[in-house]
Formats: C-alpha cells, sequence, structure tokens
C-alpha cells in the first residue's frame, strides 16, 4: 500500500512538472551565468582566504615565540604557503597556511599550559 | 539630646582610633613577619634533585655525575675512557690559553677582569649579580671583559669563546661547584631557569626533565641520555658529532633543535637562568672540563 502512494505521489508530480512552461533562453542564461559566478567567487574566496589565515598564523607564531615555545616547523609552512600562493596555487597555500596556523595556535596553547602546570612536569 | 549625640560622637571616635591603633600594630607585625626563606627552599630543591638519581641509579656514586652519561653507561664509558687516553680538547685548552694570553689593544688582558687572574674561578659560575639584577655566565663574563676593554664580543656557540672558556674551566679541575642563590631576586631567576627546565616545548612536547630525569640512562633512537644531575660540570666540550669545542648553550640549542622547538638565543636570559638552575642543582660536584661527549 505504501508503495502504491508512493508510486501515486510520483506521477502527481511528475504531472505537475510537466505542466511547467518549458525553461526560456534568458532564464536558461541566467542560470549559466549565475553558476559561473558562484564558481568563480568560490575560487577568488579560497585565494582571498589565505592571507587573512596567513596573518593570523603569523600573530599567533609571534606571540608563542615571544614566549619562548615558537616550533622550528611552523615558519616554514608559512613560508612555503606564501611561496605557492605567488606561484598561484591556491589551494596548496590555503592547506599549509592552514597547517601553520593549527601549528602557531598549539605552540601557543603548549606555552600557556607550560605555564599553569610546568610543576606538574616534576618527576619527585 | 545634645549630650547623648556628643556622647556618641565620643564613642565612635573612640572605637575608629582603636580600630587604627589595631591596624597599625597588625601592619607593623606583618613588616616585621620574616619572608620566604629561599635558601632552604633552594636547599629542599637540591635534595630531592640529587635523591631523584639516587634513587634511580642506586650504583652511582655521587661524584661520578660528572661524567655525564659516562657515569651511568658502562659500554659508553669504556670507549670514553680509552678516547681520554688522548683527549680531543687539549689543543683547544692550549689556544685559549694563548688568547688568554693575549692582550687586549688597550694593554690590559681578561687576567684584569677575573678574581684571582681568572685562575681556577670556574666553579663559582654561574653567579647572580644583584646590581644587574641577572645571572652571569663565564661566558657572558669573558664578553663583558672584552667589551670593557674596548674589544668586540664573541660569539657564544664555538670558536675562540669555547676555547678562552676550556682553558678557564681547566684551571679550575676539581674544584666543587659553589653557586648559591642569595636573595629573591636571585631566586627570581633560579624559578624561571626551573620552570624553564620543567616546561614541554617543541612539536614533539618534551621537556629538560622528561629527556634527562625521567628516561634518562634509556635509550632515544641511538643515544642513551644523560642525568641532568652534573650537565654543566664538564663544559665547554669537544664533541664528536660536531667535531669541535662547543659551550653549554650550544648544547641547549641543539637540545631544543632535537624536540622541533625554535632554539633560544645563546647567552640570552633563558638559557642563563636555565644554566644557573643546573648549576645550583649540580652542588657539590666537580669541575671537569673541558671534556668530551658523543
Amino acid at each position: 500500500m505504501a508503495r502504491l502512494h508512493v508510486n501515486k505521489f510520483s506521477l502527481s508530480m511528475m504531472t505537475k512538472m510537466s505542466c511547467e512552461k518549458p525553461m526560456n533562453k534568458v532564464r536558461l542564461l541566467f542560470f549559466i551565468v549565475l553558476s559561473i559566478t558562484l564558481f568563480s567567487s568560490g575560487r577568488l574566496y579560497a585565494g582571498a582566504g589565505v592571507k587573512p589565515i596567513l596573518e593570523d598564523a603569523r600573530t599567533t607564531l609571534d606571540k608563542a615565540s615571544a614566549r619562548g615555545f615558537e616550533w622550528t616547523t611552523t615558519r616554514k609552512l608559512i613560508t612555503d604557503a606564501e611561496t605557492a600562493l605567488a606561484a598561484g596555487d591556491k589551494d596548496k597555500s590555503l592547506k599549509l597556511a592552514k597547517a601553520a596556523l593549527n601549528e602557531a595556535e598549539k605552540s601557543l596553547i603548549q606555552a600557556n599550559y607550560a605555564e599553569a602546570h610546568w610543576q606538574a612536569g616534576i618527576p619527585l | 539630646m545634645g549630650l547623648v549625640k556628643r556622647t556618641l560622637k565620643i564613642k565612635t571616635g573612640v572605637i575608629l582610633a582603636g580600630l587604627l591603633a589595631l591596624n597599625c600594630m597588625a601592619s607593623a607585625d606583618a613588616g616585621n613577619e620574616p619572608g620566604p626563606d629561599f635558601k632552604a627552599m633552594v636547599q629542599q630543591d637540591i635534595k630531592t634533585f640529587q635523591a631523584y638519581y639516587k634513587m634511580r641509579f642506586a650504583k652511582v656514586e655521587f661524584a661520578e655525575y660528572k661524567n655525564g652519561v659516562y657515569a651511568i653507561d658502562s659500554a659508553s664509558r669504556e670507549q670514553w675512557l680509552e678516547m681520554e687516553d688522548f683527549p680531543p680538547y687539549e689543543f683547544a685548552v692550549d689556544d685559549g690559553e694563548a688568547l688568554f694570553e693575549t692582550l687586549f689593544a688597550n694593554g690590559k688582558s681578561y687576567a684584569d677582569c677575573f678574581a684571582n687572574g681568572g685562575d681556577g674561578v670556574r666553579q663559582n659560575y654561574p653567579y647572580f649579580d644583584s646590581k644587574k639584577g641577572e645571572v652571569i655566565t663565564l661566558e657572558l663574563a669573558i664578553n663583558n671583559c672584552r667589551e670593557a676593554n674596548g674589544e668586540k664580543p664573541l660569539a657564544y656557540k664555538k670558536g675562540a669563546l669555547a676555547v678562552l672558556s676550556a682553558y678557564m674551566a681547566s684551571t679550575s679541575t676539581g674544584s666543587v661547584f659553589a653557586v648559591s642563590v642569595p636573595d629573591e631576586a636571585a631566586y627570581q631567576a633560579y624559578s624561571e631557569g626551573k620552570e624553564f627546565f620543567y616546561s614541554k616545548r617543541g612539536q614533539l612536547n618534551f621537556s629538560c626533565a622528561d629527556c634527562h630525569m625521567r628516561v634518562a640512562g634509556q635509550k632515544l633512537r641511538a643515544d642513551i641520555t644523560s642525568p641532568a644531575l652534573g650537565h654543566p660540570t664538564g663544559f665547554p666540550v669537544y664533541r664528536a658529532k660536531w667535531g669541535e669545542m662547543g659551550t653549554l648553550h650550544r648544547r641547549y640549542a641543539g637540545c631544543n633543535k632535537n624536540i622541533r622547538a625554535k632554539p633560544l638565543p645563546a647567552q640570552g636570559r633563558a638559557y642563563r637562568n636555565l644554566e644557573y638552575f643546573q648549576s645550583v642543582m649540580s652542588q657539590g660536584l666537580e669541575v671537569n672540563g673541558p671534556s668530551s661527549r658523543k
């Protein structure tokens, strides 16, 4: 019975759709242009998104560094992200920038944790 | 009514005066209270630190800790003793002596800057300079001496400074480390060094204590980690890995790199305070620098 109901519903939908007016040329063009615009703006956003992430990574790393907790790997990730961005490889740049920010944040967390809990490291 | 009001005023005045007097007495009493006993706190730290190694390596004599990892690993010790037949740091001591005796452009020498002409003073370094409010290591004192005499400072990790330090250490062989924490400001520097020693850092999230206390004597890759007790006694060292002499701060930087932490500046405040803490913990051990390490 349930199946029958579904079939009935599908049929009714198909009937409704077939009754609609066919998409005219203007509409079609509008949707094509809209799709292209959305796609390109997404690409643009990906490129524009790298710089704030890199800036954030640099600022966070500088904070960790000032407290003596910079990791040896983070600044290289930032440099590599900048190089990739300059070479036009936005995907790679974004990936590296995110990794740099992740490391910078972890090193700052490490500094905060050490400040609050260093005595827990005394094995006595 | 007037009389009642006046009586009330007088009573209030008396109470206020009483409270004020009590407050003053309490403040005066607080002023007379003795502050924290820094020396006792440091002595307690030394006692527990050294007891830890006594517990970990019950068969190792205290005096042996001046030899680093060779105190606790017999196989490495044999190789090291063979190497000591022809010590690789001997030339460095000779070079250091020659440099030490070379006069500055103004006609003065290193001997003019140090107590006892710089002979047999290694065990007194590092010390806390209360006037400057900072820890003075032997290497910093050497460069301070140069600058005070119009000479350019030397690089801190290796080269001329390492050999000068090696020569000065050689004149103190057998002297017992006598690094103290005399006052509150010194205790602050000592505490910063202590905090550094026990703080995890780097991408590997290791502290000095993790490698040189918890797993001292065990293997990290192909190396056996040395006990932190006695770390500063043998420096500067000729290290086979370097193929030359290097200072303690060069080694600190190497350790930090190993755990993927960016090394801090040699003779910067952090490393000097760390050296201060480590030297205080090594109280009672003999100076045996320069020496050789793997």
